[in-house]
């Protein structure tokens, strides 16, 4: 057998011999890496689960194109598509569809009627239609939530003409044909409602599914161009760059988190190595004193650590992707995310090649202990606090703390960094401190002659108790994004005070306003309202922003309510147009009032300069308010497109304007409905973290249990020969008891000055990725933090008691 | 011929406050084929003694000549080369590697030298336990123990064995059957062995004695 196989039998039998140390050392590490690989590809799943989003709602549809407030028409002709883009088509749908005010005998309610030719129906939900003049198909959900069935009557009314449909079939719900929705014959209908027939080409909202050699950004420039189209919305089904923007804010948060878990791992990790390290101070004496030099052991040391690694990645790897999968499903979404290779390779580089430096960092140590004590096998290692370096790095805190040399994010960066550093060494040296002050009382006992040494000097247990203290911050941090996360949903929510909204206004004038004035109204205002709006900061920087608000500002808070923040009205009434944007503009692009920026509204109306005049201050950070349409130079482009009311009868007012606008394609916006979709996909994306967030919760409670086994290992020698003293059970549990007090207490202290200079400064760190967002911790979020961590320490604890009873004194004296 | 010759050999332990003088000026010599042995109460220095010898411990003063070379001045693979093919070290505890067998334990030593697995199975014999060596040390008594532990220090044949106590965690019996193969070991193959011991019955197998009491040779 040559040198190098005799490494590898050497450092696989150490792999194999102490079963119990490999099985914790592995199953740290697996979660080590499945914690890693899902913080660094956060970015890519949370991008793919937005795509399949799109593409479960959107299925075969490549392009939409359909009409707006520009329109000329509201009715597109399908020919031209199929007739001038066959090249890169395979099919275009021509579908009329409208939001009709369906008749019921408790409350009438809201529903999408889907019209098509039936084939175009057929492609488009895959399945087999058959219906006629009168008869509807609807979906699953919708016969659910109304309780009908086959044979059932739906009637609606559009503008005073009755239409009653009996429901044929009821289909799956199928990508765009979801929610209450209804499919009828497309030309019946056009012969009923506009007298005309034979007008299957024309419909309202085109679907348009691309070859897959078609480039599809080209396409909707080709469309876009075409003098047939260029008055209509026409956009992509997957818009990548709308995507990345939201895949960005999402995994913006997860940067904070990532941070605090990427400390954790690395501790959790150098907790490993005193476990291996201690089997190899036997080996290394009698390997130096047959003569071995240091680089023989060193070899069989990395091939032991590599064997764990190797084996362990692949179980991180395979737990992260069960994990991203899972919470696609919990999201209701289909579909396979795959891991980046990036994202393992990077998980891998940085375990390995901390590995390889703490292990030889770990081995030289060991080397440094002359041969015979290595041979002894000595096996109590002390803590040292390092005064000097704290003294120093403390310094440099209240230094980069009172002067803020960096810039906001740097500066929070660098606290953040060296705070965690000054409390994970306080903590220790707190307990070195506390465990010394109780130990100077006069009585003389067990706890005070053997745990409270310990709790003051052995590494371990210091070890133990930094994991600890780095468990409850990413536990806090965990549950604070989490809440986060919520409040970005009721803030929105409440931010919206207005009652009902109607859209979709391309010919709006006084006397739409004075008609729609006579119905049960109490306040009503004209604004021009876009969606999806892009912000450009600069040559390279561009935001895009949901919702952009034009209209009187005064009307504007009737309707929307946003605290402000640093307005300043010099810039109010200036020669261009201004603009109030969400608060964290002003922290993420460092804008100021008075700064220019520059907009994108929509297709037709590019590159307007604004000028800031204040923020919003808000965790909801998609609203922008601006004056452009009270400008006159441009009240040509700039044109209300919609009008907002409050009211006393929101149901009343409801129904009148769906029952007199809709057949105008106007939209009646119920915000409580509308948004219902945006809210339910923002409560999707929590059950879909959640799903991560109770996996690193499971992660850190093995973690806690893992490191008090550890202590147990460090300690069990000790263990015995008080056993042999005839130290009793109610001893141990007494002065287990105690210890658990000193350590919580201790993590306790510290932890609630990290967590609150962390509360502080680490959102402002989020805004490295060039986004913000307001994380804090909350006293609800701080509970469950310490809650969960006193309860797990208390568990590992009761299993650290069930150890040392069942430690048989013989097998450890004989060891030792 | 001259094995091991000491000349004035100190050897102190000092920590932050105390300073302790472990040897004081020895001066022995061990010819070539002597079975010499220490002996002296305990903390009279001569496990310190035997480590200093053997390389194991750095002195504070003085040298230590094996074979005419002066140990102390070894680079770091002067000593590996030492340890490899000088001398062997037996100490009380064993000290084998728990996850590795009998064989595997001895070939670590072959290993450890560049060479190949020749003469395990001879020094198996020698040690009769040739019928162990799938065996884990665990599975071993102490005295079975304690011959790998030989058979290891054996295997490239050195010049030279240091033996700590090798009989000191054995009882009676297999201590005897020890002292009976390291002499048939002196004897036969004329190997030089130098053994520490508290126990003076084991001082009929030497035929050099050497009384060490505060550091210093009587």
């Amino acid at each position: 057998m040559n040198k190098n196989r005799f490494k590898l039998l050497f450092a696989y039998r150490n792999v194999t011999s102490n079963k119990k140390n490999s099985l914790v050392v592995m199953l740290t590490l697996s979660l080590v890496f499945s914690l890693l690989i899902l913080i660094l590809g956060m970015h890519h799943t949370f991008y793919k689960v937005y795509e399949y989003e799109a593409l479960n709602r959107y299925q075969n549809i490549d392009v939409i194109v359909t009409y707006d407030e520009y329109s000329s028409s509201r009715l597109l002709n399908n020919r031209y598509i199929e007739e001038d883009y066959d090249e890169q088509i395979n099919y275009s749908l021509s579908f009329f569809n409208i939001y009709v005010l369906i008749d019921d005998e408790n409350t009438p309610y809201y529903g999408t009627l889907f019209s098509s030719l039936e084939h175009e129906f057929e492609i488009l939900v895959d399945q087999d239609v058959d219906v006629d003049s009168t008869s509807t198909i609807i979906t699953e959900s919708y016969a659910e939530e109304h309780h009908l069935t086959i044979g059932d009557e739906i009637s609606f009314s559009i503008l005073g003409t009755e239409f009653q449909y009996q429901i044929v079939d009821i289909f799956p719900d199928t990508g765009l044909f979801s929610g209450v929705s209804l499919y009828i014959d497309k030309e019946a209908f056009y012969e009923r409602f506009y007298s005309l027939s034979g007008l299957g080409n024309l419909g309202n909202t085109l679907y348009i599914n691309a070859k897959s050699t078609t480039d599809i950004d080209q396409l909707i420039a080709d469309i876009k161009a075409d003098s047939h189209f260029s008055s209509y919305n026409v956009y992509p089904t997957i818009d990548t760059e709308y995507i990345e923007s939201r895949a960005m804010d999402l995994s913006s948060m997860m940067l904070a988190l990532g941070l605090i878990v990427l400390i954790a791992v690395i501790m959790v990790l150098d907790s490993l190595f005193p476990v291996i390290n201690r089997e190899y101070r036997q080996h290394l004496g009698v390997t130096n004193t047959l003569g071995g030099s240091k680089s023989f052991l060193w070899q069989v040391n990395l091939i032991h650590w590599l064997i764990y690694t190797l084996i362990s990645f692949a179980i991180g790897a395979l737990l992260s992707l069960i994990l991203i999968n899972y919470g696609l499903h919990v999201y209701g979404l289909v579909g396979f995310i795959e891991i980046q290779p990036q994202a393992l390779l990077l998980s891998l580089g940085i375990v390995i090649i901390f590995i390889v430096v703490r292990a030889y960092i770990g081995f030289q140590q060991e080397n440094r202990m002359s041969v015979a004590s290595q041979s002894r096998n000595r096996r109590y290692l002390k803590y040292h606090p390092k005064y000097a370096i704290f003294a120093v790095v403390l310094i440099l805190f209240l230094l980069e703390y009172f002067l803020e040399p960096f810039s906001l994010k740097w500066h929070s960066f660098i606290l953040v960094i060296l705070s965690i550093y000054l409390a994970l060494n306080l903590s220790s040296m707190l307990l070195q401190g506390f465990s010394s002050l109780l130990g100077k009382t006069k009585k003389k006992t067990v706890f005070k002659l053997f745990h409270l040494k310990y709790l003051g000097t052995n590494k371990h247990i210091h070890q133990s108790m930094r994991v600890l203290l780095i468990s409850l911050i990413s536990l806090v941090l965990i549950f604070s994004v989490r809440s986060f996360l919520f409040a970005e949903i009721i803030d929105f929510q409440d931010s919206m005070t207005y009652d009902l909204a109607m859209t979709n206004i391309y010919d709006y004038d006084q006397t739409l306003e004075d008609d729609v004035s006579s119905l049960e109204v109490t306040t009503i205002d004209p604004s021009a309202f876009y969606q999806d709006v892009v912000i450009y900061l600069n040559e390279d920087d561009y935001q895009p922003c949901k919702f952009f608000v034009s209209m009187e500002y005064t009307s504007f808070q009737n309707y929307f309510d946003v605290e402000e923040y640093q307005i300043d009205t010099d810039y109010t009434n200036g020669s261009i147009p201004y603009v109030i944007l969400p608060g964290n503009f002003r922290l993420v692009y460092d804008l100021k009032p008075g700064d220019i920026v520059t907009m994108d509204l929509n297709y037709k109306i590019q590159g307007v300069s604004m000028v800031v005049a204040g923020f919003f201050d808000t965790d909801f950070d998609n609203l922008i308010y601006s004056d452009i349409l009270l400008r006159t130079e441009y009240s040509d482009i700039v044109i209300p497109n919609t009008i907002f009311f409050t009211t006393n009868d929101k149901e009343a007012l409801y129904n009148s304007l769906v029952q007199t606008y809709s057949v105008n394609l106007y939209f009646v916006l119920d915000p409580d409905l509308y948004f219902k979709d945006y809210i339910a996909s923002a409560r999707s994306v929590i059950d879909f973290f959640s799903v991560f967030t109770i996996f690193m919760m499971a992660c850190f409670i093995v973690i806690i249990f893992n490191n008090t086994l550890l202590m147990y290992y460090g300690l069990k020698s000790d263990i015995a020969r008080m056993k042999v003293l005839g130290a009793g059970v109610i001893t141990f549990a007494r002065n287990l008891m105690k210890e658990y007090l000193v350590l919580l207490i201790v993590v306790f202290i510290v932890g609630i000055i990290e967590i609150r200079i962390l509360s502080e400064y680490l959102k402002y760190v989020v805004l490295l990725t060039d986004y913000y967002k307001n994380i804090t911790s909350t006293p609800l979020t701080i509970t469950y933090g310490y809650g969960i961590v006193s309860v797990v320490l208390i568990l590992s604890y009761v299993y650290y008691f069930d150890k040392i009873y069942r430690t048989k004194i013989i097998e450890e004296i004989k060891i030792s | 011929m001259e094995v091991i010759k000491t000349i004035d050999l100190y050897k102190s332990f000092q920590n932050a406050t105390l300073k302790q003088d472990v040897l004081r000026g020895i001066n022995i010599t061990v010819s070539q084929g002597e079975f010499a042995g220490i002996i002296g109460p305990s903390g009279s220095g001569k496990t310190t003694l035997l480590y200093c010898l053997s390389s194991l411990e750095d002195i504070t003063s003085g040298q230590v000549l094996v074979l005419g070379k002066d140990i102390a001045q070894y680079t770091v693979r002067d000593i590996e080369e030492f340890r490899k093919t000088t001398i062997g070290f037996v100490f009380q505890f064993y000290n084998l590697i728990p996850n590795l067998t009998v064989y595997e334990n001895i070939l670590l030593a072959r290993v450890i030298a560049d060479k190949d697995e020749s003469g395990i199975d001879e020094i198996l014999e020698k040690v009769h336990l040739s019928e162990f060596k799938d065996y884990y040390p665990n599975q071993l008594s102490g005295g079975m123990q304690q011959r790998v532990a030989i058979a290891r220090a054996l295997v490239n044949k050195p010049s030279l064995i240091f033996a700590d106590e090798p009989t000191g965690n054995l009882d009676q019996n297999n201590g005897k059957e020890i002292m009976n193969l390291l002499s048939e070991l002196n004897q036969k193959d004329n190997i030089t062995i130098l053994l520490v011991t508290h126990n003076e019955d084991y001082l009929s197998y030497c035929n050099r004695i050497f009384k060490l009491i505060d550091g210093k040779i009587v």
